[in-house]
């Protein structure tokens, strides 16, 4: 009988969690208070690759680079076309005089095209503890205060909801977090993709590009086109 | 000089760019006085070129001509804008980027989307076909090429509804409101 208390301890704790869980999860659009116009606000972005990353590059080619900074570029390994990407980008929108204006972060990639369920969850775990520690741990001991960025694009695929997963630990913690807005793609006329579905209920907002598609109900807003 | 473009972005999609290489589709192409027909065929195998003999270099490029016509293969290119700038018609797969980029030129290129029905999800064929409702674009599947290009290619191109223009403010207005800047 031995097993019976750690047993009932870790049931409490996942019961604890998932009040926490359910306490922190965004009811409604989140605005923050009011702050200077000419204050900065740091940001990170996924480039989750093809399509992802050409439009996440429209949606960036319309924010001004001298609020949001420094910007905290994410992408996965050996995706050459989002580098270049954050090269145009930065050289001509960026301040080529400040250094620390944006960070480059490289991630395994969480799941390749057609891998299979196990290796998928290896690899997608590799990616959890090279988030874990960029995106959560480092902040903390270098400036526990702040989080990685104040706030967190993404648009797909796969990487991004382990983005998310790692974002949420600050929030659970009761510390200031990182606010994350999801666009859902151009091409996603009547349905969301998989990566939208899953982040759905987690993030601060939820932005879709036809009215259709987010479905009935929920916090799904629609501005019409964005990229 | 009439330049029709075949393009499939970064993916694959040998069913539509071998279609292109087939002698009825070059013969029709031919007819509508078609004078350079390239074809950007992607992460593809070498398309299988129907007795043609198109002799690839290293990078995948090769030409060749067919009566009156020239064939030309490219695998990738680093400017797309600037390849359907300089062509007449282009035929997309159904990407939201290659779609963008055409509709938004201006003047607008007629766009003939061919959705990639061996894709699992195919919400492209959704985008192709809400914006082919809206008249944007036409809309084709590979085997009703034969039909659906000698009507693509009599549009006239002066009376192509043009794709508004991205909304600068959209969404940096959005993320400014999120963030307490007004």
């Amino acid at each position: 009988m031995g097993f019976i208390y750690p047993l009932i301890a870790l049931v409490g704790c996942v019961v604890l969690l998932i009040i926490r869980i359910y306490q922190v999860i965004p009811s409604s659009s989140s605005t923050s208070p009011k702050r200077n116009p000419s204050s900065k606000c740091s940001i990170a972005i996924f480039l989750g690759s093809g399509g992802h990353t050409s439009e996440m590059k429209s949606l960036l080619s319309t924010i001004p680079f001298d609020r949001y900074s420094p910007r905290n570029y994410i992408y996965c390994h050996n995706d050459e076309i989002s580098l270049r990407a954050i090269s145009e980008l930065e050289s001509k929108k960026g301040d080529v005089k400040d250094r620390n204006s944006y960070t480059l972060l490289p991630l395994p990639r969480a799941r390749k095209v057609s891998e299979p369920l196990l290796s998928t969850l290896l690899s997608a775990s590799r990616t959890l503890i090279v988030s874990l520690w960029h995106i959560f741990l480092l902040p903390l001991l270098i400036i526990p205060r702040e989080p990685y960025a104040e706030v967190l694009l993404i648009n797909g695929p796969g990487t991004c909801v382990v983005l998310v997963l790692v974002s949420y630990i600050r929030r659970i913690l009761g510390l200031k977090y990182t606010k994350i807005i999801y666009i859902e793609s151009f091409a996603r006329v009547r349905s969301l993709s998989l990566s939208g579905k899953l982040v759905r209920p987690f993030v601060d907002k939820f932005l879709v590009q036809w009215p259709e598609a987010g479905g009935q109900g929920g916090r799904v807003e629609c501005k019409g086109w964005l990229v | 000089m009439s330049i029709l473009l075949v393009t499939v972005g970064s993916t694959l999609f040998p069913s539509l760019t071998d279609t292109f290489l087939s002698p009825s589709i070059l013969a029709l192409l031919e007819l509508h006085r078609i004078k350079r027909l390239i074809i950007q065929y992607g992460r593809a195998a070498i398309p299988s070129d129907h007795g043609l003999h198109i002799h690839l270099d290293g990078s995948g490029k090769g030409s060749v001509n067919i009566g009156g016509m020239r064939v030309e293969l490219i695998r990738f290119t680093d400017d797309f804008e600037g390849l359907v700038r300089g062509s007449d018609w282009v035929v997309s797969h159904a990407g939201s980027g290659s779609i963008l980029t055409t509709l938004r030129l201006n003047p607008p290129k007629p766009l003939l989307v061919v959705p990639n029905e061996s894709l699992m999800d195919n919400h492209q064929a959704e985008l192709a076909d809400e914006m082919g409702e809206k008249g944007y674009l036409m809309v084709s599947k590979v085997e009703d090429l034969e039909h659906i290009l000698p009507k693509f290619l009599s549009v006239d191109k002066h009376n192509i509804r043009p794709f508004p223009q991205m909304d600068q403010n959209r969404f940096k207005n959005v993320l400014d409101e999120m963030m307490g800047f007004d």
